[in-house]
């Protein structure tokens, strides 16, 4: 085979080589989206359930005699996929759209298909709570995202 | 010889799946999608992929439709890389930019999108040996055709 051939066929391996590298970066978050809708038994790629947060924030606040004790909130991550993913989350109590207490952020370091738990623990001050008191309260957040991140990262905040 | 069927079939097949199911992917999935990051407005999504759609379909006529080492495929070939470079620049770079959702800071690949540049990159570099050996090879062919041999007196 002439040198030609042997480069053509070596470059060609490299690039397909790539691709399935850009393609299973592409597919873990897209599979992790798509499969816990289509089939939540078997869940594939990487993903957060954030509609996990909600109702824990709820239980949070439903108790105002128990708000400045120590809580923490749990976010299943989970990340059947090649790459290793982090995930890091930030959260902010917001009373009249003013930002009263926001928690330090907390990260999950991942490694291929593994799963685990964010946790957000946080611990409201006296006079945070006197804050809230009467004020229309929300909750907003930043997550941050990425399988692997140096690839690709997908930051979501809100409200 | 022009393939002309091959390269409509190609050509339509390349329109269908960026220019018309893409788009209809999106809006299926759109108010799942918009929990995460924004989207620009499903028209303009649909005018995009539809350009993006008819520029993949004239790039496969042309690579499918003449044999490797004309120069038209020449020609499909490069484009199609052109085409696939400005596609997923728009992917990565502009949709998350237009994103209207409150807040979204949205979607940044400039590590994916560095590694598609390296891919098209080895695509060129690939379509450059392989149009050099096809000319090489058409070349050795048209050499021991017998047809071209001078009958010797």
């Amino acid at each position: 085979m002439n040198r030609l051939r042997v480069g053509k066929y070596a470059v060609k391996t490299a690039y397909i080589v790539v691709w399935i590298v850009i393609t299973a970066a592409i597919a873990g978050p897209l599979l992790g989206f798509l499969t816990p809708r289509i089939s939540p038994q078997s869940v594939v790629g990487f993903g957060v359930d954030i509609q996990k947060i909600g109702p824990q924030l709820t239980k949070v606040f439903s108790d105002s005699s128990t708000l400045t004790q120590p809580h923490q909130i749990n976010i299943p991550v989970y990340n059947w996929w090649i790459f290793p993913a982090s995930a890091s989350f930030t959260l902010k109590i917001i009373a009249n759209g003013i930002v009263v207490y926001q928690t330090p952020t907390s990260s999950l370091s991942l490694g291929a298909f593994q799963s685990g738990k964010l946790t957000v623990p946080f611990q409201l001050s006296q006079s945070v709570v006197s804050q809230l008191s009467g004020k229309n309260i929300t909750v907003g957040g930043s997550l941050v995202l990425g399988d692997p991140s140096y690839l690709w990262t997908l930051t979501v905040n809100f409200p | 010889m022009v393939n002309k069927w091959k390269g409509l079939g190609a050509a339509v097949y390349k329109f269908l799946i960026v220019g018309v199911i893409a788009p209809l992917a999106i809006d299926y999935l759109r108010p799942a999608i918009l929990r995460y990051i924004g989207l620009p407005p499903s028209q303009e999504i649909w005018i995009i992929l539809g350009v993006f759609g008819v520029l993949f379909a004239v790039t496969a006529f042309f690579q499918n439709a003449y044999v490797k080492g004309d120069f038209p495929w020449l020609f499909g070939k490069l484009g199609g890389g052109a085409v696939t470079l400005a596609f997923y620049a728009y992917l990565f770079l502009v949709l998350p930019g237009t994103s209207s959702i409150a807040g979204s800071d949205g979607f940044q690949g400039a590590g994916l999108l560095a590694l598609i540049y390296v891919s098209i990159g080895l695509s060129y570099l690939h379509l450059f040996l392989d149009f050099a050996d096809a000319r090489r090879s058409r070349q050795r062919g048209a050499a021991g055709n017998p047809s071209n041999v001078t009958p010797s007196k």
